[in-house]
């Protein structure tokens, strides 16, 4: 009977349900009813719908951005909660914990503030250094007040199944002298009595011995660590616990430490500051401690009640985990975003019937839409005359928001960057959720954003030293002394000051990041917070300018604008008549490569002149370097030469479309080749006259041929050709064979040439498929299509004499050439012209992957194009970035996290897709996935997605390239911030010669395109740089290694795959298909490559002929072969 | 293991590229036999072999043989084929491509003893395929041949273009003339075919064709039908759109299941 009902599915009615309750009454009738049920069941029955089954399906659609988005956070919740087991010990544990704590005895004597001689004895190093006491104050541990449960796990919502446990011990207020709010008298006292809790718990059996305590800093503020340990036992893996000491409520008046008062004083801090300064950071830092529970118990009547809160606060913390703001120094850490839900939930922006989708979606509404550095909100609702006004705050503190108390600033910490940054996010994220796009859930919560990967221009400081000298120099003795003597914070003022002051319009915003490692252990010193990384986001229409205006020289600001450029500025005369002090960073001829340098060059020149802080690591800058570099060392600039040949296609096109006397005139011209789109890393070379040119001969009509006995051992210039695409004027009249449409292609070619030589004096060279043309020294191929080809090569005609039309490898390579190619490309190059970066980070793309031997026919190159596209047309969670560097982390960050299989990636170039057909490819493509390719690829232009993916790549080399990229990216993050990056680049650039069966070693010599690789041990010989004035055309796209791989995968591609760096490799990989190493049994159709072999019982098995194989690619590349190495065993 | 020497009907030879080379390669050959007799491949005098490797051609082969007599031919297919290969015709369009991989052959002799000379060679003997004085024809050389052939003079192509398009056109009017009297002459029985010449041409007979005259069809009897009349047709509508929502919820559902598979949910 279970059978049954579950053979039927989830369908089964009313009665069923009730039936299948008393199951054993129906035992007795079984055999009768099912009968009857099942024919029943044949018809179509609809359960009723419960009322809250239609609440809940249409819950989803209404209330949710979609049902998939709700399933996806229901999950994604699920995945962060704790363990059921986990959370069943946590209860008893604390227990336990508070009991110890409770019944420390109180210290009998008191001991000096100045003798701190037992901790060391203890063998804790303090922290901080304190001045000598000046006052007389002394340290005597009295057990705690009371000892409470307090941050996310309290408020019932602790991140992922791995979280830390905040506990606060609160220290009676007798502890506490009156003037310990003096001179970090607290602060000293407060490590004190954790140094001495330490001491106690030390061998304590709730606390694991194999992990030893540490400290950590809340917020990077290292005069308030936190202890640090974990709990024994089973525990000890999933949560850490964190100690906060707090004053009992009322141990100081909150007056004393309103943000206008001073509580450090200069004499005893011993700089030479005159008065009594504001210390408000100093006051924030007590006062946060005093309020600390009060807030929290606030906090907590609300999360304890609201299911949603609770869910959409977990949301908002991995949004701003996953953007890295929540953590270390200035950050926007979960107190304030707990404080934000509170705070809305006060106002009545969200209320208790709220889901979490809306809560979230109203505090990122809240976010972007207020200013918190004008007017900060605040939660206190109580009168007090003694409290600080909002102005007082608003002058004290870049960020504003006060707490419940009314005397303290919960965002006194956050920094204003930062602050701005998570503005910045939120009104991305409310674009992102209604874009239909993009995959929103996987944006907004699941994509990590690293630094490195969201600033166009990452700065790297490390050097401790120099900061503190930096800040000793050039800080503000004030702040310093507000700060505690801790440089981090205010050489991040200093810093960003400078920069924003410098780079002017250049840049939009400005973010810093500190090491997010803030643990040490209790006998080390503190963690330095290095390296403290700066980003920059650029301005996109600024960022290259050459020239940096200043205000005009009789204006006010013009005094300090000079002062600041030194001697850099100048007076200048500007097209409008204005004369105006400018900064001026290049003359009109820079290229486009040296423009993208310019930022690097003005933050060096700033950190250098103004901070003095010597050669910052900029880890782009070697990225761009590379690009236009060959493997002797000579610089070629790439988009420029791109330019030239885009000046010699325009004008050949245009001789083209003139031709006159043509049967058919010639209507349209496209190239295809990348070089137009600028993502050719290697633009086509004008041919050099050398002397050597070899026994070559030279035949007017044919052009420059190889001698006929084919004894040619010489080294060659490689040149590649621009391929153009024709289209003639339509005619009916092209014949319906496939065999007489290629004579008359070729009998065009020659009508086209013969005007093309006569016309415009432009020599060629002809094939029966094509034409070379030799156009300002550039040699273009001209191919002539058809349309009626594509679909003779479809045609099929079946039994009963329909036709049919299917595609076939022949059609697809004509209809890729003639129709897909000339669209993509000029989309393509659409892009290029709007972001800058588009070209020389495709081209670094595209050498990584043929560094890792993927070559064009393991990974279609037009397909990295349209990969690297797709981070453009769709950089979300990210922008657009106009430097290299960010986009190729990007890049292979795609490529090594993307699960083909679930994801289509729809390349929606210029907009043509609208959001129906959108959604329809993506419908189609979770429906029908098995139909596709492993990699599918949809653009406007072929909304099927397979077009070029059809053949490769292959799932294995997929898997292969993502196990690559995340090396590489490992590679570059874990390394780039080291000082000489240039060899860890190079080693992301290395072919990895591993793990194949064989290696065929080729001779260097006849690899023409040596220039082209990373390898630098590869010598060359120089071409002279005199252009080739001989009529005779050069040997054209000749290279013979590819020719070599070439027909090796024409004869062996069943056997084996071939891997080889397109650009300059001389070495072949070779994996053998596992089909083929296998024994196998006799069978006629599959003796090739293998050895017939008489086995037991007298039957005949195969085995793999691998020695004859190996022997098989050494005679296909007679001449070029050096050796060919077996390397593994195989069988 | 020792190597077998007779698989089924066939004959395994061992064959080496040249005299110094180690590695061997085992092709295996019979007498060719089928039923369509083909003219250039006389059954008794031709020589039937399966496994060659890639880098053989009928040069070499013939080469190799005719130690046991004079070779006629050499053809090369890549599946077994009674028939001739196609052939290229013309100097400079490759209207056939070249059989690549590896592939079947027929060698075919003058004289039908030379076959049975071939199929009784010792079993320890090994065939050299690359004789002494020859010099292999792969690699650089043949790439640079390649290159030159690709390159044509206009001059020299013309005149084969030229009758080769005569030759075409002639044959397209031959055959239009003929589909006109088979649409003019009713055949014995009466009937008339229909083509696209003559005075009433037949649609298209193309698979698109046929779907759209469907889909019209089908579309014509929709359009009869009143959908929301009677009360149960409303009453279906509504429970269709029940089932409707119901279905979506469990394919986002199914969504989910797959994407837990590939990758959980822990967003770090």
């Amino acid at each position: 009977m279970k059978n049954m009902l579950e053979s039927k599915g989830s369908t089964f009615t009313v009665e069923e349900l009730e039936e299948k309750k008393n199951g054993k009454k129906r035992k007795l009738e079984d055999g009768v009813s099912t009968v009857s049920k099942k024919i029943k069941n044949k018809g179509k029955v609809v359960k009723p719908p419960t009322a809250e089954e239609i609440v809940s399906l249409k819950e989803a659609d209404i209330l949710f951005q979609s049902r998939l988005f709700k399933l996806q956070v229901d999950e994604m919740l699920s995945e962060l909660k704790p363990k059921k087991s986990v959370k069943r010990y946590i209860p008893s544990w604390l227990e336990n914990f508070k009991k110890t704590l409770m019944n420390l005895p109180d210290q009998e004597e008191a001991i000096s503030l100045d003798d701190t001689k037992w901790v060391e004895d203890l063998n804790i190093t303090l922290p901080f250094k304190r001045k000598k006491e000046v006052e007389k104050g002394t340290f005597k541990f009295m057990k705690p007040v009371d000892v409470c449960t307090i941050g996310s796990y309290d408020l019932l919502c602790p991140l992922g199944p791995m979280f830390s446990l905040d506990i606060a011990v609160v220290m009676p207020k007798k502890f506490l002298q009156k003037i310990d709010n003096l001179n970090q008298r607290y602060h000293l006292k407060r490590v004190l009595y954790l140094c001495y809790i330490a001491s106690k718990l030390q061998d304590n059996d709730l606390i694991s011995s194999e992990v030893k305590f540490s400290f950590s800093s809340m917020s990077g503020d290292i005069t308030k660590p936190l202890l640090t340990f974990r709990p024994s036992g089973k525990l000890s893996t999933f949560i850490e616990i964190k100690l906060f000491p707090v004053p009992e409520m009322h141990s100081f008046i909150f007056k004393r430490f309103i943000p206008l008062k001073n509580n450090v004083r200069a004499e005893w801090w011993g700089a030479e500051i005159e008065g009594l300064q504001a210390t408000q950071y100093y006051n924030a830092s007590i006062l946060e401690d005093l309020v600390l529970t009060e807030n929290h118990n606030f906090k907590k009547s609300f999360f304890e009640k609201n299911q949603h809160l609770r869910e959409a606060f977990i949301l908002m913390r991995v949004w701003l985990k996953q953007r890295e703001l929540s953590q270390g120094l200035g950050s926007f850490n979960s107190h304030i975003t707990a404080m934000v839900l509170v705070y809305l939930m006060k106002i009545g922006k969200i209320n208790k019937h709220m889901n979490c989708y809306q809560i979230i979606r109203h505090i990122w509404m809240y976010l972007a839409d207020t200013d918190w550095t004008s007017d900060g909100p605040t939660l206190c609702s109580i009168e007090d005359n003694d409290m600080p006004t909002k102005d007082i705050f608003h002058l004290h503190y870049d960020v504003v928001f006060i707490d419940t108390s009314g005397f303290f600033n919960i965002a006194s910490r956050l920094n204003k960057y930062l602050y701005l940054k998570v503005k910045e996010e939120a009104a991305a994220a409310m674009k992102h959720l209604d874009n239909y796009e993009i995959n929103n859930f996987k944006v907004l919560f699941m994509t990590k954003m690293p630094f490195l990967q969201q600033y166009d221009t990452v700065i790297c400081l490390k050097d401790i030293a120099a900061i503190q000298n930096v800040v000793k120099q050039k800080g503000d003795p004030i702040r310093i002394m507000d700060s505690c003597g801790n440089p981090v914070p205010e050489f991040i003022r200093l810093v960003t000051d400078v920069l924003e002051r410098g780079m002017g319009h250049r840049i939009s915003s400005i973010g810093f990041q500190t090491s997010p490692d803030n643990n040490w252990e209790l006998n080390s010193e503190p963690s330095p917070f290095v390296p403290i990384l700066i980003g920059l986001m650029h301005n996109h229409e600024t960022a290259l300018s050459l020239i940096d205006k200043g205000p005009q020289s009789n204006e006010a600001g013009a005094e300090d604008f000079r002062e600041f450029w030194g001697d850099k500025c100048d007076l200048r005369r500007f097209k409008d008549g204005t004369v105006c002090e400018s900064v001026v960073w290049g003359d009109a001829e820079s290229t486009v490569e040296y423009r993208r340098g310019i930022v690097n060059k003005i933050v060096s020149y700033l950190l250098n002149t103004k901070l003095d802080l010597k050669c910052p690591i900029i880890p782009s800058e070697p990225f761009q370097a590379i690009i236009g570099c060959k493997s002797d060392g000579s610089n070629f600039e790439r988009e420029e030469e791109c330019r030239k040949v885009h000046l010699a296609f325009e004008d050949l096109a245009r001789q083209l479309r003139d031709l006159p006397d043509l049967p058919l005139q010639v209507v349209s011209v496209h190239c295809i080749s990348p070089v137009y789109r600028f993502t050719d890393p290697f633009p086509p070379e004008k041919p050099a006259f050398h002397k050597i040119i070899a026994p070559l001969v030279d035949d007017t009509v044919k052009g420059r041929l190889f001698p006929d006995d084919g004894n040619f051992s010489y080294r060659l210039q490689y040149i590649s050709p621009i391929d153009l695409v024709l289209q003639l004027s339509v005619t009916q009249k092209w014949p319906n064979d496939i065999n007489a449409g290629k004579r008359l292609i070729a009998a065009f070619n020659i009508a086209i040439s013969a005007a093309l030589k006569k016309k415009c004096n432009l020599s060629f060279q002809l094939t029966t498929d094509y034409i070379v043309v030799n156009k300002d020294g550039y040699l273009f191929r001209l191919f002539l299509g058809y349309s009626k080809e594509i679909g003779l090569l479809k045609l099929k005609i079946t039994e009963l004499g329909v036709k049919q039309y299917t595609d076939t490898p022949e059609s697809l390579e004509l209809e890729k050439k003639f129709i897909n190619l000339p669209k993509i490309t000029g989309a393509l190059y659409g892009l290029s012209e709007k972001y800058s970066s588009y070209s020389p980070a495709t081209c670094l793309a595209k050498r990584w992957f043929s560094c890792q031997l993927m070559d064009d026919s393991h990974f279609p190159t037009i397909l990295i194009e349209l990969l690297m596209a797709s981070l453009y047309l769709t950089p979300q969670p990210y922008t657009v970035s106009l430097t290299v560097f960010p986009m190729f982390l990007r890049f292979l960050n795609l490529i090594s996290t993307t699960d083909w299989a679930v994801v289509p990636v729809i390349v929606n170039l210029n907009n043509l897709l609208s959001k129906e057909e959108i959604i329809e490819i993506e419908e189609v493509f979770s429906k029908e996935r098995s139909n596709y390719p492993t990699l599918f690829l949809a653009t406007p232009y072929d909304k099927g997605g397979s077009i070029w993916s059809r053949v490769a790549p292959t799932l294995p080399v997929l898997i292969r390239l993502a196990k690559l990229a995340a090396t590489s990216l490992q590679i570059l993050q874990m390394n780039i911030l080291k000082r000489n990056p240039k060899n860890i680049i190079c080693s992301i650039f290395q072919p990895p010669m591993s793990g194949y069966d064989a290696i065929i070693k080729l001779d260097k010599k006849l690899q023409y395109r040596t220039e082209e690789t990373f390898q630098r041990d590869l010598s060359r010989i120089p071409f002279g740089r005199k252009s080739d004035r001989n009529p005779v055309l050069p040997i054209l796209e000749f290279n013979p290694v590819d020719l070599y791989v070439k027909d090796l995968r024409n004869n062996y591609s069943d056997f084996a795959l071939f891997f080889y760096d397109p650009h300059g490799g001389v070495e072949i990989g070779i994996l053998f298909k596992p089909d083929f190493l296998k024994r196998i049994d006799f069978k006629v159709t599959s003796v090739n490559g293998r050895k017939p072999l008489l086995g037991n019982d007298n039957l005949i098995i195969l085995d793999p002929n691998v020695e004859g194989i190996l022997e098989g690619f050494k005679i296909l590349g007679e001449g070029v072969v050096e050796s060919v190495n077996l390397k593994n065993k195989l069988i | 293991m020792s190597l077998a020497y007779d698989c089924g009907d066939f004959k395994v030879v061992t064959m080496k590229y040249s005299e110094s080379s180690s590695a061997e390669h085992y092709i295996l050959m019979k007498e060719h036999f089928v039923r369509s007799k083909c003219q250039e491949k006389p059954p008794d005098k031709t020589l039937f072999i399966v496994g060659v490797p890639p880098f053989v051609t009928e040069e070499l082969f013939s080469g190799m043989f005719s130690q046991f007599g004079t070779v006629k031919a050499v053809f090369f297919h890549s599946e077994p084929n009674p028939g001739l290969p196609l052939m290229n015709v013309s100097k400079f369009f490759v209207d056939y491509p070249e059989v690549k991989e590896y592939k079947v052959a027929y060698v075919v002799f003058e004289n039908a003893r030379s076959v049975e000379k071939v199929l009784s060679i010792d079993a320890d003997e090994k065939l050299i395929l690359l004789g002494e004085e020859e010099t292999s024809p792969f690699g650089l050389h043949r790439w640079c041949k390649e290159y030159n052939r690709k390159l044509i003079n206009p001059a020299d192509i013309k005149d084969e273009i030229d009758n080769y398009m005569e030759e075409y056109d002639k044959k397209v009017e031959e055959e239009e003339m003929r589909l006109k009297e088979i649409t003019a002459e009713p055949d014995e029985e009466g009937w008339i075919t229909v083509t696209k010449k003559g005075r009433n041409p037949g649609f298209a007979r193309k698979e698109s064709v046929h779907k759209n005259i469907m889909k019209k069809e089908k579309l014509k009897v929709k359009k009869k039908q009143l959908l929301n009349f009677y009360r149960f047709q409303i009453k279906e509508s509504k429970m269709n759109q029940l089932v409707q929502l119901r279905e979506k919820f469990e394919e986002d559902k199914k969504k989910i299941e797959q994407m837990k598979k590939s990758r959980t949910f822990k967003p770090f």
